[in-house]
């Protein structure tokens, strides 16, 4: 009798904090695209599924890709999406969706780096629908990250606790339970539902010269190689035909850390041609039509303006159309 | 697996849980398995490392046991003894050696690939402690290998400690247990604060650490903001980290021995060293110590000082001479680096010189009428030790001994509190959070000397707690555990424990 009262008092205890956990979330945590990503991964109607940064969501465009492929394509890129992240997208979206191809847009720095522990780092796991494809991602990353990231995940916005209000009437808002995108425009952009970034110029733009993420000695991580390899893997038993491709930066930003892409380049050019995955970097491509002039980017780091993602998604589609 | 990390969590959930739902006498082994399994976790190539101290000195304490003659015992003392420090010397020293050979002889020995094992200097003198022990009839050789495995490696204290001792530590390893829920409370007592000192304070004091200490030279007005940060980040962070390896062990019925006992709180720096880091005080009190001491040349440096200084400071110069080399020691364990060599130094010659004046102390404080017990005294003497102790801290953190005496001078030649605003705290380098950082610190700090000074007085404030309705216990550890997320900086930036690098 007594062990049950014990037993008894922890489980209220254990309710409390998951009902005060709940609302903290409920009422910080924002509405964020991901989950409008997350939730067109899992209803939409699409053959082609783009995953990667923050280079790809906003150079990658769905819409022109199908002109010249045929395929109905999706945009699940993200800024702080790591190659694990990407694996576990693509077997959910594996999960509702019978693929033909996965774009990996691939970035450099994010294979030499450690994923830093930000609202970036949780919020794919945190929109993802509870599954089986959930639980390995938990294990293969949330294991071993902090556990505040993992059992708090309003802790990284606890400094908007002023902007509650607002955000409460967002959340019972028509918009956010139909996961509406209306939220995610601005001035400098507009979001779309098959999550493509238009980025529209702003007289602010390139007024600070950016550092791009690059690739740095002694190279890929381990994680970062391992989670690609799995993703190729899967994709390969899967008959899904994966593709990777680097987006053009500037020239300028080019000719000054050249001896860094090209070192990424050489790399990555015989790491995909070891496990025979068709591999397209226009990185430096100077061919005609193809953008690289610094007004064509939003910055230095190479983030395209929905023209010149137009452009340049339409020679990628043509390029897979055409291999 | 980080302590604080989601793995180390769930790890100790499962082997907690494993452990009262199997059959006493496997228990045990259930520990042993789940000991190496975490150790394992951090890189299974480093399992022959722990495996090589546990089956040398497994085997050293065997023979100890089973060769009677001396002369044979001593062979296997020091052989095992060479092997086990030498494989530590080797990987934590050896480069720093060749760059001292380079720089003197002006050589170019290159450096050797050398990868520490995360907890080697924890478990070797563990593992060399009961070794002695042995050879000194202080406890029995263990007959069980795997028994004796669990002893080097049980897994809440392999990386940053507390050292244990064979003859308190392995008995309650290997003891049946029933679950108990006090015990239990007791353990998440312990392991909900040490989050609280590592996750709040220290992690909130290390940006501005890692700020004021890495651009000393821009923050030159804060040396003494920078090394008080530091005074909080060190000690939230290591005896946060005990507490938390105090908890888990709690939570398997084994109580470790405590490394902390308020050192802030000290009066002197032998009463420092008596609070901080205590198993490795013990250990060098142990097995450095008194062995220096009790040796023939120090005897005959006892009787040679004698006749040289008289009576008094004779009998006097050879404990100072062995605190010098504990402390030598001690700075060597810390790290291959000459600032810690100084930084051992400093405390060893404090303590010696202490040791040297302590007659005349006793005279003038006669002379000025000073009361041994007055409130006054006691809270000069704490803020004289606190005030030592952070000279020290200097060496301790800083990357090299120039930049120590620099920092040093800089604290009392120049002073700027108002640039502690300028310190970017926030994400992507800015200064938004600064100030509330600086609140939380100071509220923090506030918390943990409340708690401090009642724990100084014998009033423990977790203890009274046991004793009050349950649903106010449990609100206290709920608002505990939410406060962790609500006033810690985010782990990106922030780094591990500091002493899990040892």
């Amino acid at each position: 009798m007594h062990n049950f009262k014990k037993c008894m008092g922890i489980l209220l205890l254990f309710c409390i904090y998951l009902g005060v956990n709940e609302l903290l979330t409920y009422m910080l945590y924002p509405y964020t695209y991901t989950r409008a990503d997350m939730h067109h991964l899992v209803e939409g109607d699409y053959e082609t599924l783009i995953v990667g940064t923050s280079h790809g969501k906003c150079g990658l465009d769905p819409k022109v890709l199908e002109e010249t492929t045929g395929e109905k394509t999706i945009n699940a890129c993200q800024g702080g999406q790591y190659p694990v992240d990407s694996y576990y997208l693509v077997r959910e979206a594996a999960r509702h969706r019978k693929l033909t191809r996965v774009i990996y847009e691939l970035d450099a720095g994010y294979w030499v780096t450690i994923p830093s522990q930000s609202a970036d780092f949780i919020t794919f796991y945190h929109e993802m629908p509870w599954s089986y494809v959930k639980a390995e991602y938990f294990l293969d990353k949330m294991l071993k990250a902090d556990f505040r990231s993992v059992l708090f995940p309003w802790y990284f916005y606890r400094k908007r606790v002023t902007r509650i209000g607002a955000l409460l009437e967002q959340k019972q808002s028509d918009v956010y339970k139909n996961y509406g995108v209306e939220p995610f425009d601005s001035e400098v952009q507009t979001y779309r539902e098959d999550g493509f970034f238009a980025r529209h110029p702003l007289s602010s733009d390139r007024l600070q010269e950016d550092f791009p993420s690059l690739w740095q000695s002694p190279g890929a991580r381990e994680e970062a190689m391992q989670a690609f390899d799995k993703m190729a893997e899967f994709c390969e038993k899967e008959g899904i035909e994966l593709t990777v491709v680097i987006t053009p930066v500037p020239w300028v930003t080019y000719g000054k850390y050249q001896e860094h892409y090209d070192a990424a380049s050489g790399f990555f050019k015989e790491y995909m041609k070891e496990r025979k995955i068709p591999f397209y970097n226009y990185i430096n491509d100077r061919s005609e039509g193809m953008p690289g002039k610094l007004e064509e980017f939003a910055d230095y780091d190479g983030h395209m303006y929905e023209e010149t993602a137009a452009v340049f998604s339409r020679v990628l589609g043509e390029d897979l159309a055409n291999k | 697996m980080a302590f604080n990390s989601m793995g180390f969590l769930l790890f100790t959930v499962l082997a907690v849980v494993g452990y009262y739902l199997i059959p006493g006498r496997f228990q045990w082994m259930w520990l042993l398995v789940f000991s190496y399994l975490y150790y394992a976790s951090h890189g299974a190539g480093l399992l022959g490392y722990l495996l090589f101290s546990t089956v040398t000195t497994y085997v050293a304490g065997r023979c100890l046991e089973r060769i009677k003659e001396k002369k044979y015992q001593k062979a296997i003392v020091i052989i095992t003894l060479i092997l086990n420090f030498g494989m530590l010397g080797i990987l934590k020293y050896l480069n720093f050696i060749i760059l001292n050979v380079n720089r003197i002889l002006r050589g170019h020995l290159s450096y050797l690939e050398l990868v520490l094992p995360i907890g080697i200097s924890f478990y070797t003198f563990q593992s060399m402690g009961y070794l002695l022990d042995v050879y000194w009839k202080k406890t029995k050789a263990e007959k069980n290998l795997f028994r004796f495995a669990l002893f080097l490696s049980f897994f809440p204290q392999i990386l940053q400690g507390p050292i244990g001792r064979h003859s308190r530590l392995a008995c309650q390893l290997y003891e049946r247990r029933r679950w108990e829920w006090k015990r239990a409370e007791e353990g998440v007592q312990r392991i909900l604060w040490g989050f609280f000192k590592k996750l709040v304070l220290a992690d909130t004091a290390a940006p501005f650490v890692d700020a004021l200490f890495d651009q000393y030279q821009t923050y030159s007005g804060l040396a003494v903001f920078a090394v008080l940060a530091y005074s909080i980040q060190l000690y939230g962070d290591f005896s946060g980290g005990m507490d938390i390896v105090i908890g888990v062990g709690k939570l398997f019925g084994v109580t470790l021995d405590e490394n902390f006992q308020r050192p802030y709180f000290a009066r002197s720096i032998t009463d420092f060293w008596h609070r901080w880091h205590i198993t490795l005080g013990t250990w060098m009190k142990d097995y450095v110590f008194y062995p220096v001491s009790l040796s023939r040349w120090m005897n005959r440096f006892g009787k040679w000082s004698k006749k040289i200084f008289g009576r008094s400071t004779g009998r006097t110069l050879p404990i100072c001479l062995a605190n010098l080399i504990v402390f030598l020691v001690v700075g060597v364990w810390h790290g291959a680096a000459w600032k810690y060599i100084i930084y051992g130094m400093y405390n060893g010659f404090i303590i010696a010189f202490s040791g040297l004046m302590a007659p005349n102390y006793r005279k003038w404080k006669k002379i000025c009428h000073i009361q041994e017990k007055s409130a006054g005294w006691q809270v000069f003497q704490i803020l004289r030790t606190f005030l030592l102790v952070n000279i020290s801290w200097f060496f301790d953190r800083a990357d090299t001994v120039s930049q120590a005496f620099s920092m040093m001078k800089n604290s009392v030649t120049q002073w700027s509190p108002g640039k502690i605003q300028e310190i970017p705290i926030g994400q992507g380098g800015t200064t938004d959070y600064t100030i509330y950082a600086l609140a939380i610190l100071a509220l923090g700090v506030m918390v943990l000397f409340i708690f401090s000074f009642f724990e100084e007085k014998g009033i423990n404030l977790f203890s009274r707690l046991m004793k009050a309705p349950v649903l106010l216990r449990g609100a206290v550890y709920l608002g505990i555990l939410l406060c962790l997320p609500i006033f810690s900086q985010y782990p990106a930036l922030t780094g591990g424990f500091i002493y899990a690098q040892f």
